[in-house]
């Protein structure tokens, strides 16, 4: 967190801790389980947060549930019963034990009480909770954990167009049918996946990470910082794509990926074209009888990459409006923010102002949360909402359409349309 | 192979963070701001609760109008943890009061300040001092020293004793005490519903949900209801209730939870005997009885000679079976069995069987026996999600059941559609 951060209203920000990030990062890997040796209440946040994503998590997320007493003599004696249930009931590839915040300022050493537990799997240990910061810090210093925990060698003979995708989560809104795209996209574009580390590789798969010619990272706040680390290790260049929504958007985002592993991207752009085509039809039916897909005012609200990526292409390819405003809920780095937008706020440093802004919005459409829509409502402002991140209270989403890629650039653009509709008509 | 449920938790340690039960005391008495003394995400579990409950008034039908007060964490970092946060704290106090002016500031400790040693009362004394307006500390810090309620109570207890003064009565007027998901829940409403009958009008719900410059009012309530609930809940809303009885002259409404048709019927003459209303309390009964029963007759065609099983696993502190048991009677279905869950210790399984058999003459059976028993009978109400086997019908049976006449005609009514479904849509109902 930056020395600047500024303080303000929780209505102005949507996050959760490193604890539910970490365990973002782990039980995305297929196999693998995490140990909270934190209260139950952090804990069971966590669960809750990352159950909207994968609903069987909770056999592969426990609790150590320490009490008043442990903050004190120490967490030794729920640690070692939490593993001694773990060693008999579970087999997991590798386990991380994350303590939360109040537990890391005892000091206790929680793999030196796993050794001593003899267990047969891998363990790693680490700190994590609030103090170390959000969702996403969590999810990338765990990340990092794990790598230098396998130190895996390198692998010199490199496989032909081998990417893998860092910073992927199926955490974040619909994440896992846009990653299910953004693999179906890049292997039309004859890549190939090699690993997905936190969304979905095993174990056994992470190994050949080093074989890749190049690391994609999908969603800048969770993996460059991972990126980085592999470049350092392994010489493995990366290049910070972020996510393609949108038609134009995809190509855009394949073609940076090209620019420094090329590949052919013929099939893609004849895909995009004949997509194009299809949407423009159908677009052109429902303005003439809907009218032009306008809104007075766009506010994008989302973890980081999300928002600058969706922003863009909101502008450019699906809705006009005289006014976008960009809340970003992740200060970055490397991807550099959308130009279509007017005002790009972040959560970190313009937090009164995300409030004031959130407060005063009328006529507008928030492609964001219902965090947002909460705050609008209670001011009793007209708004359309069309979610694009978490919580999500008052949508319900059950199929594989994604946000991102070719088949989410129709998705997105008849949820928008059908927005307009339904605001328009009577019943 | 056993019965597997969903998120089964089987210690009865603290298990619950005191930093939402202080915002949740204040959460909607415009004019307050709260400060979490904690690391930034710690905040965000406050404002996760809020915009569900919010959602839920929203989904009830209810026109959800008042506006949280400002939540603002004191964002704690790593190398607060070796040099202390107090600095931290007062920074953000200064930030909080220049920008929203609060006329009541309340601070939530987390564990975090807890482990540091943070003296988070000295710099709110000091702070009440340097800024005028009153500042209120809690004496537990996240899960340490206290859990949800110790935090709620702890700020309420002082927003009555800073701010309320004795008032002229206004006849026929009361006061509630306690949260259920606030003026828009379910339990306020059938409270109010139940007032009706006694020309009685509720003037507010506290703590919670009364503006700062209101607060001094609000003792003019001829008496006090506590929106119930078991255990430690209801005996610390209690305390709330004799200290308005004994420094305000608020009296209050004893013993009244009224979960079930029974308790109902006591809690109404209860109340008449408390105005001195005896014949209106009948009145009210009467008419509530022929609602309820006229609405269990309706229903009966369906749900009478009806096999089910109640599986249990909750503590009898926090769930009595004895509600649940008298409606199955009421709508004349057959308890097959009572199932429960593996989590209990010897003392509480005990306490669960003995309070079960004072009920019901059904076997009470563990977790393995059941799990055959499941697939035979028409309808199943559990206190966890079973979740391998998709094919029975299950009902939730919640922590804080429906009150009143109305809590009861759902809860039937949940029972009525569930036997009506057809096919296997699995999942779980909720009343």
């Amino acid at each position: 967190m930056s020395e600047t951060a500024e303080w303000g209203n929780v209505c102005s920000r949507v996050d959760t801790c490193a604890l539910t990030g970490a365990a973002a990062f782990f039980t995305g890997i297929k196999g693998a389980e995490v140990l909270v040796n934190g209260p139950l209440w952090c804990y069971f946040y966590a669960l809750r947060h990352l159950e909207k994503s994968n609903s069987r998590l909770g056999e592969r997320f426990h609790g150590s549930q320490p009490d008043n007493n442990a903050v004190v003599y120490g967490t030794e004696e729920c640690l070692t019963d939490a593993l001694d249930y773990i060693r008999e009931n579970r087999a997991p590839s590798i386990l991380l034990i994350e303590n939360s915040c109040s537990v890391s300022l005892i000091g206790d050493d929680i793999e030196g009480i796993a050794a001593k537990a003899k267990l047969p799997f891998s363990v790693i240990g680490m700190d994590s909770g609030g103090l170390r910061g959000g969702f996403a810090e969590g999810y990338s210093k765990a990340s990092i954990r794990l790598w230098q925990y396998l130190d895996l060698p390198d692998i010199k003979i490199k496989c032909r167009l081998g990417v893998n995708l860092l910073g992927a989560t199926t955490a974040y809104f619909n994440g896992r049918n846009d990653l299910e795209e953004i693999k179906r996209i890049l292997e039309t574009a004859n890549y190939r996946v090699i690993a997905v580390p936190g969304a979905g590789s095993e174990l056994e798969t992470l190994q050949k990470i080093p074989a890749a010619q190049l690391n994609i990272v999908i969603n800048e706040e969770l993996g460059l910082e991972t990126a980085k680390y592999l470049k350092e290790r392994y010489g493995t260049p990366y290049v910070v794509a972020g996510i393609p929504y949108g038609l134009k958007g995809t190509l855009r985002w394949l073609e940076k990926i090209a620019e420094v592993l090329p590949s052919d991207l013929e099939s893609v752009r004849e895909e995009c074209v004949k997509t194009q085509e299809e949407l423009l039809a159908a677009v052109n039916e429902a303005r003439c009888t809907w009218g032009e897909l306008w809104f007075d005012k766009i506010i994008v609200a989302a973890p980081g990459t999300t928002a600058f990526c969706i922003a863009q292409t909101l502008r450019e390819e699906w809705a006009d409006t005289e006014k976008l405003t960009v809340i970003c809920q992740n200060t970055l780095k490397d991807l550099r923010g959308p130009v279509e937008a007017d005002e790009i706020l972040l959560a970190e440093k313009n937090s009164k102002k995300i409030e004031q802004i959130l407060q005063q919005s009328d006529n507008t459409l928030i492609l964001g949360s219902s965090s947002e829509s909460s705050v609008l409502l209670r001011e009793g402002k007209k708004f359309w909402c069309c979610n694009i991140a978490y919580p999500v209270q008052d949508e319900v989403l059950l199929t594989t359409a994604p946000f991102a890629g070719i088949r989410g650039a129709g998705h997105m653009l008849q949820r928008l349309w059908n927005l307009k509709i339904k605001a328009q008509l009577p019943y | 192979m056993a019965i597997k449920t969903k998120r089964m938790l089987s210690k009865t340690k603290s298990c619950s963070c005191s930093m939402p039960g202080v915002w949740r005391a204040a959460a909607y008495c415009s004019g307050a701001a709260v400060i979490f003394h904690s690391p930034r995400a710690c905040a965000h579990v406050a404002r996760s609760m809020d915009i569900s409950a919010q959602y839920r008034a929203l989904a009830n039908g209810a026109a959800e109008n008042l506006k949280p007060i400002p939540v603002v964490s004191s964002m704690l970092q790593e190398k607060h943890s070796i040099f202390g946060g107090a600095d931290r704290l007062r920074a953000c106090i200064e930030d909080v009061v220049n920008t929203y002016r609060p006329k009541c500031l309340i601070i939530a400790n987390s564990c975090v300040a807890g482990v540091i040693g943070d003296d988070v009362e000295a710099v709110g004394k000091e702070s009440e001092v340097k800024y005028g307006i009153p500042v209120l500390t809690v004496p537990c810090y996240g899960f340490l020293d206290g859990e949800y309620y110790q935090g709620y109570f702890a700020v309420a207890e002082q927003l009555a004793e800073r701010f309320f003064h004795k008032q002229t009565k206004l006849e026929n007027t009361a006061l509630l005490i306690g949260d259920n998901g606030g003026p828009w829940g379910h339990y306020a409403k059938e409270v109010k519903r139940l007032l009706a009958y006694f020309s009685i009008k509720v003037i507010g719900q506290f703590p919670g949900y009364i503006p700062i410059n209101e607060l001094p009012q609000i003792t003019a309530a001829s008496f006090s209801i506590i929106l119930g609930g078991r255990g430690q809940t209801y005996n610390g809303l209690t305390k709330i209730a004799r200290l308005l009885e004994m420094n305000y002259e608020v009296p209050y409404l004893q013993d009244g939870y009224p979960v079930g048709w029974d308790n109902t019927v006591d809690w109404l003459r209860n109340l008449g005997v408390f105005l001195h209303q005896e014949d209106l309390a009948e009145k009210a009964v009467v008419q509530e009885k022929d609602k309820l029963f006229a609405f269990a007759d309706k229903v009966k065609k369906i749900t009478q000679g009806k096999r089910c099983v109640v599986c249990i696993g909750r503590m009898l502190m926090y769930f009595h079976p004895a509600g649940i048991l008298e409606t199955l009677r009421r709508l004349e279905m057959q308890v097959e069995a009572i199932i429960l869950f593996d989590n209990y210790n010897t003392k509480e399984r005990k306490l669960m069987v003995e309070a079960v058999s004072a009920q019901c003459q059904a076997p009470i059976i563990d977790q393995t026996a059941g799990q055959q028993l499941l697939e035979t009978v028409d309808l199943v109400l559990t206190t966890h999600e079973i979740t391998n086997n998709q094919d029975i019908k299950q009902i939730f049976l919640p922590m804080l059941p429906l009150v009143g006449t109305s809590g009861e005609i759902e809860f039937m009514d949940c029972i009525y559609k569930t036997l009506c479904r057809r096919g296997e849509k699995g999942g779980i109902v909720y009343v």
